[in-house]
């Protein structure tokens, strides 16, 4: 239990340093902004029950906020993220189920399974993010384009993170 | 009570739920706006020490491409101050426009923050409120217009972008006088449109376009950039697309330019005209 803790606070600040010493640095375009935090909420166990996997993403969202001083924006979009999770993992779940004491991850149930998984969660959580960012339907199909962009992007690193950092 | 207490436990993740998503959403209503102005003193102080020290370290990797802007800054100064010690202009700040060294006082600052990749981009800055510094301020770069101060802490401040779709500025041809709105379109970081320029107007791709002087904050004359393209096929108005010069993603030295006529102007204009229009 305290391993587990440690090493899951241990993925957190990882996760939050590339994600601001690195993915809030790249410029692709306008368009694009990788978002990697998210695999945090992504790794958890199975059978984490939501009482503690929401307070969990909101506070992930809440540390993102505080630091990109945007109060709100990552929060309610992490926290949508979450909330749909446990749907997304029964929607994409294998045939026999998901095995007791696993956590979701590439060496389980292979790329196919993991890369749907992610990209569920991933456009879910970039929907509502640049929708709450903008805050307006004016430029509908631009903002769409947006999400669709940088979720692509964030999957390809979310899997290239998974693939080569974190091998636990 | 017991059925209650039962309907609780069977959907207590659509309530944590509700509760948490409203909790975002209080803290996206409650600091609407330009959110980082809220932060209390010492919450900004903290970060921006914090925000300071990373910028202390990523700062040697640029210093090269800072020094070469700097020398090249400091050419231009001196060809503009040589140009101005050889011909001596009796009437000079007699009748000419209002003597821009008294009516605007410059502080350099220096970028200890910035996003490029979002729609509402902010820079923040190593200068507060103990130098002066107060919202409504113009920023420019070594290359041009950069943005307004929205906020200071004591020691910090934080900029709207240009690159921010709320952001609108008033701007002009050099050649022609012709002024417009400026705004950036949400798409590139080096490119906005400017609006409002009839037809008749004769534009070339290549014009400079600067600031117009027409708003209390920025200065006359400032460049923002140059026209790369325009369609004058729709609409009642020029669609031109506006290269800017500033280039945002390696911005470090900044001058922060204090109109000290700002206010008297504003509540002027304020009393006796219409209020608003493009910053």
């Amino acid at each position: 239990m305290i391993n587990s803790i440690i090493r899951y606070s241990t993925l957190l600040v990882l996760l939050l340093a590339l994600q601001f010493l690195l993915m809030d640095n790249i410029q692709f375009s306008g368009y694009i902004n990788p978002v990697v935090y998210i695999l945090f909420i992504l790794l958890l166990p199975f059978e984490i029950q939501s009482w503690i996997l929401l307070p969990l993403s909101f506070m992930t969202g809440l540390i993102v906020d505080i630091f990109n001083g945007t109060p709100g924006m990552h929060t309610s979009a992490t926290v949508a993220a979450g909330f749909v999770r446990p749907y997304i993992l029964s929607v994409v779940a294998p045939r026999d189920q998901y095995d007791q004491g696993m956590t979701p991850g590439l060496k389980g149930y292979g790329l196919k399974w993991f890369a749907s998984y992610v990209t569920f969660i991933v456009i879910i959580h970039h929907f509502v993010l640049f929708y709450v960012e903008v805050f307006r339907f004016e430029d509908f199909f631009s903002t769409l384009l947006r999400v669709l962009l940088s979720s692509l992007f964030s999957v390809i690193f979310i899997i290239l993170i998974q693939f080569t950092v974190i091998r636990r | 009570m017991r059925s209650l207490l039962s309907f609780f436990l069977k959907y207590n993740n659509i309530l944590i739920f509700i509760l948490l998503e409203s909790a975002a959403i209080y803290l996206i209503y409650n600091n609407s706006g330009y959110h980082n102005i809220r932060l209390s003193n010492a919450a900004a102080a903290l970060e921006g020490s914090l925000l300071k020290r990373i910028e202390g370290a990523t700062g040697y990797f640029s210093l090269r491409q800072t020094n070469r802007d700097l020398i090249r800054e400091n050419l231009e100064l001196r060809r503009l101050a040589g140009i101005n010690g050889h011909e001596r202009d009796p009437h000079a700040g007699t009748y000419n426009e209002p003597s821009d060294s008294s009516a605007y006082n410059i502080i350099s600052a220096v970028v200890v923050n910035q996003t490029i990749n979002r729609q509402k981009n902010f820079l923040t800055l190593d200068r507060g409120k103990a130098d002066g510094i107060e919202p409504g301020m113009a920023v420019v770069g070594p290359d041009g217009v950069v943005g307004v101060v929205t906020g200071a802490s004591r020691n910090y401040s934080v900029v709207i972008s240009l690159l921010n779709i709320d952001f609108r500025l008033s701007a002009r041809f050099s050649n022609s006088g012709y002024f417009g709105s400026l705004a950036w379109n949400g798409s590139s970081p080096g490119r906005a449109v400017l609006n409002d320029i009839p037809h008749h107007v004769s534009v070339q791709q290549g014009d400079t376009v600067e600031t117009s002087g027409y708003s209390s904050i920025f200065p006359p004359g400032i460049m923002i950039g140059t026209v790369e393209s325009f369609d004058s096929s729709r609409g009642d108005f020029l669609n031109i697309e506006i290269r800017l010069s500033t280039s945002f993603g390696s911005l470090y030295n900044v001058y922060i330019i204090d109109n000290r006529f700002r206010d008297e102007r504003r509540t002027l204009e304020t009393e006796y005209g219409e209020e608003g229009g493009p910053l």
